[in-house]
């Protein structure tokens, strides 16, 4: 793998895992009575940007990599599924965060501290911004795996 | 101007489903029919790149038309009505994740 590759790689998954963690703190901070506007806003965006970033970059070394290295690797071994079934997921399911992420960033930094006021809603916000947290967890524990099947 | 917020919230919120409910659907479609997933690397260089591209450019067409019919739209319970969109963007990006999961693992078992 080129220089700028492993790099490419190595910010996808720093920057993949710091959306996941700023959406953890987005789906807690909106389960406060009070919210703290400032945080949420900024945390909805570094996350955004963040998995937008992550796409960018995991789809670079996905496309340009992985399919002509990585996956006869693992495909020639006895963790076939990690491709088949992790892989595959991983790679489709990834594409659904960028979405949720953004209505989550829309609905805090257009209605700010209104969302005190409408408690009901701000549960709402607060599944969308929770279904980016655990999806995102699912695509890394699916790199995790990836990983360890192209190593063994 | 709270209503107006809504109802962008609400565009989005629609367009969102309507994405992840494309995705989920050429996930599994292309994996049965080679004419499209063939279409999808001819046209975009590569099946993942075609399916990205076609779920932002349906949420956005999702999102604008939306926005300028609900222009037209009663106010009354708009708030509820955003707030059942989201819920079912957070029920549909969860059933479309589990969906696609088990299809790739039904595809490996040889099922489907």
């Amino acid at each position: 793998m080129s220089t700028s590759l492993s790099i490419f790689l190595t910010i996808h998954v720093i920057i993949g895992v710091l959306g996941v963690f700023l959406f953890g703190g987005v789906s807690l901070g909106l389960l406060k009575k009070k919210i703290s506007v400032k945080m949420l806003k900024y945390f909805s965006l570094g996350g955004l940007i963040s998995y937008l970033i992550a796409w960018v970059l995991g789809g670079h070394y996905y496309i340009v990599h992985y399919g002509s290295k990585v996956k006869p690797i693992i495909k020639a071994g006895d963790m076939t599924w990690a491709h088949s079934i992790v892989m595959e997921a991983k790679e489709h399911i990834f594409l659904f965060l960028p979405f949720l992420a953004f209505v989550s960033v829309v609905s805090i930094w257009t209605l700010g501290s209104s969302l005190d006021e409408m408690p009901k809603f701000k549960k709402a916000v607060m599944l969308v911004s929770l279904s980016a947290f655990i999806i995102g967890i699912l695509i890394a524990l699916a790199g995790i795996v990836i990983s360890g099947a192209a190593t063994i | 101007m709270l209503e107006k917020k809504l109802k962008i919230i609400a565009s989005f919120t629609l367009a969102s489903i309507a994405s992840i409910l494309f995705l989920t659907f050429a996930t599994i479609y292309s994996e049965f029919n080679k004419p499209f997933k063939d279409w999808l690397v001819l046209t975009f260089n590569h099946h993942w790149v075609g399916k990205g591209v076609l779920a932002v450019v349906i949420f956005f067409v999702v999102a604008i038309l939306h926005w300028l019919a609900s222009l037209k739209m009663h106010p009354i319970a708009v708030d509820t009505k955003v707030r059942r969109a989201l819920i079912s963007l957070f029920i549909v990006s969860i059933l479309a994740t589990l969906v696609v999961i088990g299809f790739f693992i039904l595809h490996f078992m040889k099922i489907f």
